[in-house]
């Protein structure tokens, strides 16, 4: 395998990539599977992406290991992602990407489903960078994307169960039902989002917890959720479910006989925002 | 009806700009012109030269339309022959002065020269040089006399003038006349006769002077030394508008000081008239030619003189200056001078207004004006100059400068226009008066305005209710523009009572920011910047220092009483300690920044300004001010003075010179010598910072680094952590990484080789060889950052029983007597970290870190708080035999130097490095020996490298702790002697060894257990026996379970029975091995027989159902690897009905092959050479599919 053109496939953690990986696994021997780790994936996440790893029995190269939120974090003295300043895509996705993949010709395949063509992934600007789109050229849809799951044994990730997409367990633009989620599967993680939010890193100051509440933006009190603190949050919890059931039972009215997958993300509560990263959720 | 312009004639001094050639011999130009007071001066000093023995030289300097060249022209036309153009002339002139006339002409005849006039050489200058201009004039003057230029009979410089005239004026290459020609030729001229020289717009030639070289300025010398002294009679007059310096403003200096000198020649004049002197003109101007009215005009006066002297204004209360004046009215003449000085042309727009013929002059507005026989005389007022100016003189304002003023007022009256007559009068009358009030008693006060009219105080009131007028208390005046009912006065003096008791620092630190002050001379001396902030203290306080890593260096308190008290210093300063690695006789050893007492002898002017800024402050954001622009601006105005008086204030103050300067210390403080500038402060910084590194970079060696410069330090550190032992760092190009690189750790010699052409190390700086410098300011350099390193060194040696904060390193490094600077810091800890890498462990929140690393170096330059260091120092005795024995178990290479092995640091990061990506499932599991799994506790458990290697490992290994006391290597001997080989602590290290490789390779068999179980219960050896039926079979199975299973069992992508096993399992279980619990091994070795059973079962199925089609076959795996090491895998099969028949050809085949190389065995080796190369080759796979079994196959292995 001489060939000068790499050819790239990117892992988010869901199902769309993973189950391009798999679809690509013999088209493409040569692939090389990455993942831009933040450092502050779910647990489900990582454990779905050594099964798959394992299952394409070939690794997926981890950008950025060594820099991750907290390392961020701590670098811009708590200086905390918003959608407003979102330096997390920036140092921990777009430029690890970039930087490992260099400047020579590379090939990169999208997980971009025959059946939502029209969304926008991150697709790069550097011109050594081409882009293809295999489900959409060959017609793989959402059952196709399942199938090749079902196939490999893979299943899906765990996560499923609770949140519509893989990324960090903070991450600004989860709903507030999947604040909920957090704090019912994961309540250390949801403790270690609430101390974030006062800019405060939990075992990492020199024998305790890092607080940077006189440093970055000092008075200024930041919420991940918008509108309300984590605490505020997880106090509106019988509220939040109930609303959220409700979008539920009206997003399954106005479409029948569909996977409950598709019903979570069709889902939003009033207060959620329909926004999301276009580039963790790849 | 008779009307002012039949008893009024006005006289016209110029209506137009004069212009000597044009004019000259022109009557008309001298009919209305008036000799004024200073034309007659010149007149007057011309005359007297001629009268006297020999010539003269005058400049005039007057503004644009102040009738200099009119001036020229009565020059021209009194000296000028017989005629009517110098009667006229000499009737104006006695006129002026009487004596003036008789002297013109006694000095004609003394110079016989009364019936043909004197030489007149009047000439307008052009942009060129002196000499072409002054030839021109002698033509002329010559041409005048004579007609022509005659022969040489009769002018003896004929023909140098002629050849001079046609040598100047041809068309191609002209050249100007030489000095001593143009010279010869007046004095030619006036042998027979004076010369008048006159040189309008002289200052043209001077710009053209100033322009490039010539030998202008000898030549105006030398004429004006021949009408002085030799007795020549050449009279020069120049005329321009500047003096000679303001037009050679951009010469050099050379030819501005020639010009000065030949200024000296001359006389100068100042053309400038005073404001009474104009009022005279006006009155010349004005003549009443009916006799009768005389007295009218008289009473008139009176009236008018005592109203003015009433309001208080003497420029123009004489009833007789007020009669010449008629019919202006006063008000009229008392502000024209000045109207026209500001807004005009001087006297030439005076006479415009007066004399022209266009509408709204005193001339055709006189033709308008009826004039009876008795009662009030009539006059033209104020608002007839105003309307007179605004419409002629409007649109050339722009060009003077005061045009703020000008447009306001025009822009406010065109908006109040249609007023009835009563108000129009007045409100121009205040508009004019706004124009032109500076200070004094003209101004539109009421009691001024009463003369415009009697009936003002109603008009006023009228339009002062209707906003077009405000009055303006404290400057008893009205005003066009708006005004303001604040009173700023009052408020101002309310102010002020409100802050009379707050101390002054206390005043001055809400009114004047000091910015930080730079001590300049110690700055220069060591490539530094110190800062000391400043702020203002009574004198009586307790002072703590600034924090060591604060941006500035030192702090200058400007202590604000006289009292001769200075603040003391607080406990915390005095107990951040002393430093006694200093000469003993050094003053100052104080740890914390530097503090400065500034105190001065005197305060009251900075009391008193800083108070009338606070008070006028407060008074700005009073909201009746806020609101209120007029007051706002007016405020603004008084407060951008206080400003400048109290900075004035704050700079005399607190001058070296004028305070006296102290550095405070634990007891009375050290004097300071003032010196000049901010030399106290130098002197301080000395003192403070005797140690201090020179890094001469100066975006390094700052507080606060530049995105840039930042950039650069990162990746500075980054190839000092990466690339330490590479000549430069490996670093390419000259950026200003490599510049910090240079400053601060090459020359110094903290990078360098190990020895002469050996790797690079970092060390105590030392003098480079290469580089051996005599100077003192290298040696004092080299040694200063040797104190540095080696009180780096101290603290590091400390922290051996106990962490040392990497903050607290920053804070010694930042203080007193080191001083470093806070962008130097992490690059010398940085090195000195490298330096002992072997012996110097870090943690960071409180976790042992296998080194340092950039993204680690990162967060510690921005954190270093979160980070501590411990110092490891070589083991002895016993433990530096354990020590000795691991590395020799784990096949650490042994270093050299410095970082010789045998260390407890490389040993634990060995360990650290191998375990700490254990798998999720090793982390949890049982399935492990007892030992691995104690070992495996111990590393979980432990924080410290030393407590782990010498009590918690052998604890958990079942060997004795290693006592850190100084055992002999013999006596541990029977305590761990419990296996054979090298040492006493061998069996240790083969213990932890095996421990550590079953630790880390257990997943992994694990794996490859499972997988020997699959293929015992497949009833197989090789999983190819396994996946190759799976692959038969993926379409058979429907069931999602077994279907996953059976896909993975069919795929051969894998490069070992570990990895297939691997991905089996994870089926199997939905989670990769390595994360799974010992729960879910549990699961998968209870569902792998079921799954297998039931493959078993369907393979059987399948086999049955493949021999009815009649196609049965058994498939082999075949993998080649060819001389590349890559390896190509594949299926193949024969079918059974084909076998035979194949046999027997390969038989064959083998036979022939046998007899043509030697040997059966060779012959199968070469069949299966040339097979694998044409068949598995990638050439050979396109061939291999056409045929319907092999792709059968090959589609199945796919």
């Amino acid at each position: 395998m001489t060939s000068s053109v790499r050819h790239i496939c990117g892992i988010s953690g869901g199902k769309d990539s993973s189950a391009l990986a798999l679809y690509l696994r013999d088209r493409v021997p040569e692939m090389e599977y990455f993942f831009c780790d933040t450092g502050a994936e779910l647990p489900e996440t990582y454990e779905f992406l050594t099964r798959l790893e394992v299952i394409l029995g070939k690794p997926i190269v981890r950008l950025n290991s060594e820099r991750g939120f907290d390392h961020w974090f701590e670098v811009f003295r708590g200086a905390l992602p918003s959608p407003q300043m979102r330096w997390c895509t920036k140092v921990m996705k777009i430029k690890p990407i970039e930087a490992w993949i260099g400047d020579k010709p590379a090939i990169s395949y999208v997980a971009i489903r025959a059946d939502e063509a029209n969304r926008k992934g991150y697709i790069s600007t550097k011109p050594n960078i081409e882009s293809r789109f295999p489900f959409v050229e060959d017609g793989v849809d959402h059952e196709g994307v399942m199938k090749i799951l079902d196939d490999a044994g893979i299943g899906l990730p765990a996560y499923y169960d609770w949140r519509t997409r893989s990324g960090c367990y903070f991450c600004f633009y989860q709903r507030k039902a999947e604040w909920i989620g957090l704090a019912d599967r994961h309540p250390e993680l949801f403790e270690r989002a609430v101390a974030i939010e006062q800019k405060v890193l939990l075992d990492a100051g020199v024998d305790g917890n890092a607080d940077f509440g006189d440093r970055a933006m000092a008075g200024r009190q930041y919420t991940w959720s918008g509108g309300e603190t984590l605490v505020q949050l997880r106090d509106r919890r019988t509220e939040i479910l109930d609303r959220h059931a409700d979008a539920l039972a009206r997003a399954k009215t106005a479409r029948r006989n569909i996977p409950l997958i598709e019903v979570l993300a069709d889902a939003f509560d009033d207060d959620d925002s329909a926004e999301q990263c276009t580039v963790c959720a790849l | 009806m008779t009307t002012l312009a039949d008893v009024l004639s006005v006289r016209r001094q110029f209506a137009r700009s004069a212009s000597l050639e044009r004019d000259a011999e022109n009557v008309e130009p001298l009919d209305g012109y008036v000799v004024t007071a200073r034309a007659l001066d010149v007149v007057e000093r011309v005359t007297a030269a001629a009268l006297g023995p020999a010539g003269g030289a005058w400049s005039i300097t007057g503004p644009y339309g102040s009738g200099k060249s009119s001036l020229g022209l009565l020059l021209d036309a009194a000296f000028g022959p017989p005629g009517v153009a110098r009667e006229r002339a000499l009737a104006k002139l006695a006129d002026a002065a009487p004596a003036a006339k008789d002297d013109v002409l006694r000095a004609l005849s003394r110079h016989q020269s009364r019936s043909a006039g004197i030489f007149r050489a009047l000439v307008t200058a052009d942009r060129e040089p002196v000499a072409r201009t002054v030839l021109r004039g002698l033509h002329r003057a010559v041409v005048r006399r004579y007609g022509r230029v005659p022969g040489s009979a009769e002018f003896a410089a004929s023909s140098l003038l002629k050849l001079a005239q046609r040598r100047a004026s041809r068309a191609k290459d002209p050249v100007d006349p030489s000095v001593s020609e143009l010279v010869e030729i007046a004095h030619c001229i006036a042998s027979q006769s004076p010369l008048l020289i006159v040189i309008d717009e002289f200052g043209k030639n001077l710009e053209a002077a100033g322009d490039d070289e010539s030998s202008d300025t000898y030549l105006l010398q030398r004429l004006a030394e021949a009408g002085q002294g030799t007795g020549l009679p050449i009279f020069v007059v120049t005329l321009q508008h500047l003096s000679f310096e303001e037009y050679l403003a951009n010469a050099d200096d050379r030819r501005r000081r020639d010009w000065a000198k030949v200024q000296g020649r001359f006389v100068d004049v100042a053309f400038t008239e005073s404001a009474a002197q104009t009022r005279a003109l006006i009155a010349e101007a004005l003549q009443v030619d009916d006799d009768r009215l005389r007295g009218r005009i008289d009473a008139w006066a009176v009236t008018h003189a005592e109203s003015l002297a009433a309001a208080g204004v003497s420029d123009l209360s004489e009833p007789d200056k007020i009669a010449a004046c008629w019919p202006l009215h006063p008000i009229a003449a008392l502000v024209l001078p000045e109207l026209c000085n500001r807004f005009g042309q001087h006297e030439r727009t005076l006479f415009s207004f007066l004399a022209g013929s266009e509408s709204g002059t005193v001339a055709s507005l006189a033709a308008d004006i009826a004039l009876n026989g008795e009662g009030e005389l009539p006059s033209i007022g104020p608002e007839a100059v105003y309307d007179y100016f605004m419409d002629t003189g409007g649109a050339g304002v722009s060009t003077v400068g005061r045009s703020g003023r000008w447009t306001e007022i025009a822009g406010r009256l065109r908006d109040a226009h249609g007023l009835p007559g009563e108000e129009s009068r007045v409100i121009k009358s205040v508009a004019l008066l706004n124009l032109v009030a500076t200070s004094g008693a003209t101004r539109a006060s009421a009691s001024v305005l009463r003369l415009v009219d009697p009936a003002s105080k109603e008009t006023l009131a009228g339009l002062e209710h209707r906003g077009l007028l405000t009055y303006r208390a404290f400057a008893d005046e009205y005003r066009v523009w708006h005004g303001t009912d604040v009173n700023v006065t009052e408020l101002t003096a309310a102010a002020h009572d409100r802050i009379a008791d707050q101390p002054l620092h206390q005043v001055l630190g809400a009114v004047y920011a000091v910015e930080p002050i730079v001590a300049a001379r110690h700055s220069a001396q060591n490539d530094v910047v110190r800062l000391f902030r400043c702020r203002f203290v009574h004198g009586d306080e307790m002072i703590d220092p600034l924090a060591a890593l604060d941006a500035a260096d030192g702090e200058l308190l400007l202590v604000t009483s006289t009292e001769g008290r200075f603040p003391t210093l607080s406990d915390e300063a005095i107990r951040s300690g002393t430093h006694q690695r200093s000469a003993p006789h050094r003053l100052w050893r104080l740890r914390s920044k530097p503090v400065v007492a500034a105190m001065p002898d005197e305060v009251a002017d900075l009391d008193r300004a800083a108070r009338e800024v606070a008070a006028l402050n407060d008074v700005l954001s009073a909201p009746q001010v806020e609101n209120d622009w007029v007051a706002r601006r007016e405020v603004g105005e008084r407060l951008a003075l206080a400003r400048s008086q109290l900075e004035a204030a704050m700079s005399s103050t607190y001058s070296t010179a004028n305070c006296s300067w102290t550095l405070l210390d634990q007891s009375a403080g050290i004097p300071l010598q003032p010196g000049r500038g901010s030399a106290p402060l130098s002197e301080a910084a000395d003192l403070a910072y005797p140690d201090a590194p020179r890094v001469p970079n100066e975006m390094l060696n700052r507080s606060e680094l530049t995105s840039q410069g930042a950039k650069a330090r990162r990746l500075l550190l980054e190839a000092m952590i990466e690339c330490g032992s590479e000549f430069r760092l490996d670093l390419k190009g000259y950026g200003p990484e490599m510049a910090m690189y240079e400053a601060a750790l090459r020359y110094s010699g903290v990078h360098r080789p190990r020895r002469a052409g050996g790797e690079f190390v970092f060390g105590r700086p030392r003098a480079r060889k290469d580089r051996v410098s005599s100077e003192a300011s290298e040696q004092i350099e080299h040694v200063r950052l040797t104190h540095v390193w080696g009180a780096i060194e101290s603290a590091f040696d400390a922290a051996k029983s106990s962490r040392l904060n990497i903050r607290d390193l920053y804070v010694m490094l930042a203080s007193p007597p080191y001083g470093v600077k806070a962008g130097v810091i992490p690059v010398i800890v940085t090195a000195a970290l490298l330096a002992r890498a072997d012996r110097i462990a870090i943690y960071e929140h409180g976790t042992f870190q296998l080194g340092l690393s950039p993204e680690l170096s990162e967060r510690m330059v921005r954190n270093p708080g979160h980070f501590e260091v411990k110092h490891f120092a070589n083991v002895s005795g016993s433990r530096k035999a354990a020590v000795d024995a691991l590395a020799a178990g784990f096949g650490i290479d042994p270093g050299v130097g410095n970082s010789r092995v045998g260390n407890v640091l490389s040993v634990t990061r060995h360990i650290a490095a191998r375990t700490r990506r254990l798998e999720n499932w090793t982390r949890c599991t049982s399935h492990l020996s007892d030992r691995a799994l104690a070992v495996r506790d111990a590393l979980t458990e432990a924080t410290e490298p030393d407590v782990l290697l010498f009590e918690s490992l052998p604890a958990a290994l079942g060997h004795t702790p290693i006592a850190a006391t100084a055992v002999r290597a013999r006596d541990g001997v029977s305590t761990l002697r419990s296996g054979g080989g090298g040492g006493p602590y061998s069996a240790f290290a083969d213990d932890l060894s095996l421990s550590l490789d079953e630790l880390t390779g257990r997943c992994r068999e694990l794996v490859l257990e499972l997988c020997a179980e699959l293929l015992s219960a497949a009833g197989e050896r090789a999983r190819v026996a396994v996946s190759g039926p799976a692959v038969g079979l993926i379409d058979e199975v429907l069931d999602p379970q077994m279907r996953s299973f059976v896909l993975a069992l069919s795929n051969d992508v894998y490069e070992d029975d570990h990895d297939w096993m691997a991905s089996i399992a994870t089926v199997l279980a939905g989670k990769a091995p390595s994360e799974w619990t010992d729960r879910d091994l549990a699961a998968v070795r209870a569902r792998l027989p079921q799954r297998l059973a039931a493959f078993n079962r369907l393979r059987a199925l399948h086999a049955e159902r493949r021999a009815a089609d009649g196609l049965p076959f058994e498939a082999l795996r075949v993998a080649v690897t060819d001389p590349s090491g890559a390896e190509e895998a594949r299926l193949v099969g024969v079918a059974h009905e084909e076998r035979s028949a194949v046999e027997s050809a390969v038989d064959d085949l083998l036979a022939k092959i046998a007899e043509a190389v030697g040997s059966p065995q060779r012959a199968h080796n070469a069949v299966m050479a040339i097979l694998a190369e044409r068949l598995l080759a990638p050439s050979g796979a396109a061939h291999a599919e056409t045929d319907p079994l092999s792709a059968k196959i090959a589609d199945g292995v796919r």
